[in-house]
């Protein structure tokens, strides 16, 4: 290949195939499977479930989160898209410790609420490959409650299937993210620096 | 069933002129979106935003968990499912007004299997029977009306001009209203929501008190959560793209 870099060739793939209107032609000529998908979220969520009933709690429990976030996210595209333009402008030091900030605050938000997953089931039940990556459908009944839709967005980085978003009866972790961040940068006076040292703190 | 031919061409036509009149009253505004969300009153929404807050923190969370807190969680269920009983023959409604034969099927059934139960009990939900919460908002969607510009409405909270729009017709046409007081249904509704708002406290404190900006969250929350059920789903051309250029 001429164009080295991954992901840009990958793009550059993408938007040929959506410009010559074939959307499902990705699903054919790429690596991930619906079933390599659905693997991923099974392994994901068993791993998860596993920390929540080890008993762990407070930062020991965020570090468990941290390292499960990243061995099956695509931490770094996750938090470049929730960030969206300020990531251009940032020198590649910030770029790592933003990105390494950015795994610890979701790590720490959602490692807060680990109780309300303690007894919960989770069961996948479909997948399907769409145009930006695998949507794996999912049912997840925590304890008491009503049972919601979870949807996870799976996509194929260099034969590596990784999560890269997911959706909560419809409200996606980034785009929920990007409002959090979006403030939190605003409010940094749009420095950096500042906005990372803020994010380590944050969640 | 209370609404074989006659009636549905009658909720038609009032519904066709209600939705007139309302839009007749939207017609003055002129989006001039800044964000990424058809927000153009954003400044005048975030006064209401602020009201709807002071409300939920004087009122409506104190009262909703002072409901939780007296009320057996027998009972509370008993409520939550009353209330989605009395909104099947509008949701039945709004199914056939969208020529929607699943989802009609779907309500007639939650109707059936519930009424053994006097509506106190939800065997529906048990069995497995979908629930597709069809509501006029979601009708107009169908029908092919646009969205509309985001607002946020006293008391109610987030919706769009569209789902506002919904909401009046809803409320104002609901064929309970043949059988049962209006004041009853709106009672179990109301009963309802505080029932909703306990339950859900942590995730809703969360988003007003916690978030960066409360009402932006709320805005986005609610936007992604409505277009997830008008589509039935994620809308495929909505998700993130994990290769995006900035």
């Amino acid at each position: 290949m001429l164009i080295s870099n991954t992901s840009n060739r990958r793009s550059f793939l993408l938007g040929a195939a959506a410009t010559a209107g074939m959307a499902t032609l990705p699903t054919a000529s790429f690596a991930l499977t619906t079933a390599g998908a659905e693997k991923l979220i099974n392994a994901l969520t068993a791993d998860i479930f596993k920390v929540i009933n080890s008993g762990k709690k407070g930062p020991a429990l965020y570090k468990e989160f941290n390292r499960i976030f990243n061995r099956y996210a695509a931490v770094s595209a996750i938090a470049r898209t929730t960030l969206g333009p300020p990531w251009r402008s940032a020198t590649n030091d910030q770029k790592e410790a933003y990105v390494q900030a950015f795994g610890g605050y979701l790590s720490r938000k959602y490692g807060k609420r680990f109780r309300e997953f303690i007894g919960a089931e989770i069961k996948v039940l479909s997948a399907k490959s769409v145009k930006r990556g695998v949507l794996v459908k999912s049912n997840v009944k925590l304890k008491g409650k009503s049972p919601f839709v979870v949807e996870w967005q799976v996509f194929d980085r260099g034969n590596n299937p990784q999560m890269f978003d997911l959706y909560i009866e419809g409200i996606s972790m980034i785009k929920t993210e990007r409002e959090e961040i979006g403030s939190l940068f605003d409010r940094s006076g749009g420095k950096m620096d500042k906005f990372i040292a803020r994010l380590k703190n944050a969640g | 069933m209370f609404f074989n031919k006659p009636p549905r061409i009658g909720y038609t036509l009032k519904a066709a002129g209600l939705v007139a009149t309302a839009i007749m009253l939207s017609a003055c505004t002129q989006p001039v979106s800044k964000s990424a969300f058809n927000d153009p009153y954003e400044p005048q929404n975030r006064k209401v935003h602020a009201f709807n807050k002071g409300l939920d923190r004087a009122l409506v969370g104190p009262t909703a968990k002072g409901y939780g807190f007296i009320t057996p969680p027998v009972l509370v269920n008993m409520v939550d499912n009353v209330a989605g009983y009395l909104g099947l023959p509008g949701q039945a409604v709004n199914n056939i007004l969208q020529n929607d034969a699943k989802g009609l099927g779907q309500t007639v059934l939650t109707f059936t299997l519930n009424t053994l139960t006097f509506g106190l009990g939800d065997l529906a939900t048990n069995a497995g029977v979908p629930d597709n919460n069809a509501d006029f908002g979601q009708t107009l969607d169908v029908w092919g009306f646009r969205q509309g510009i985001y607002h946020e409405v006293p008391v109610l909270g987030p919706s769009t001009e569209r789902d506002t729009i919904g909401f009046i017709v809803d409320t104002a046409l609901n064929p309970t209203s043949l059988v049962v007081p209006a004041g009853v249904s709106t009672g179990f509704s109301v009963l309802d929501r505080l029932g909703d708002r306990n339950e859900f406290s942590d995730v809703i404190e969360e988003t007003l008190y916690e978030s960066e900006d409360s009402y932006a969250t709320a805005r986005s929350l609610y936007l992604q959560n409505r277009n997830f059920k008008l589509n039935n789903g994620v809308n495929e051309d909505s998700l993130e793209d994990p290769f995006a250029d900035f």
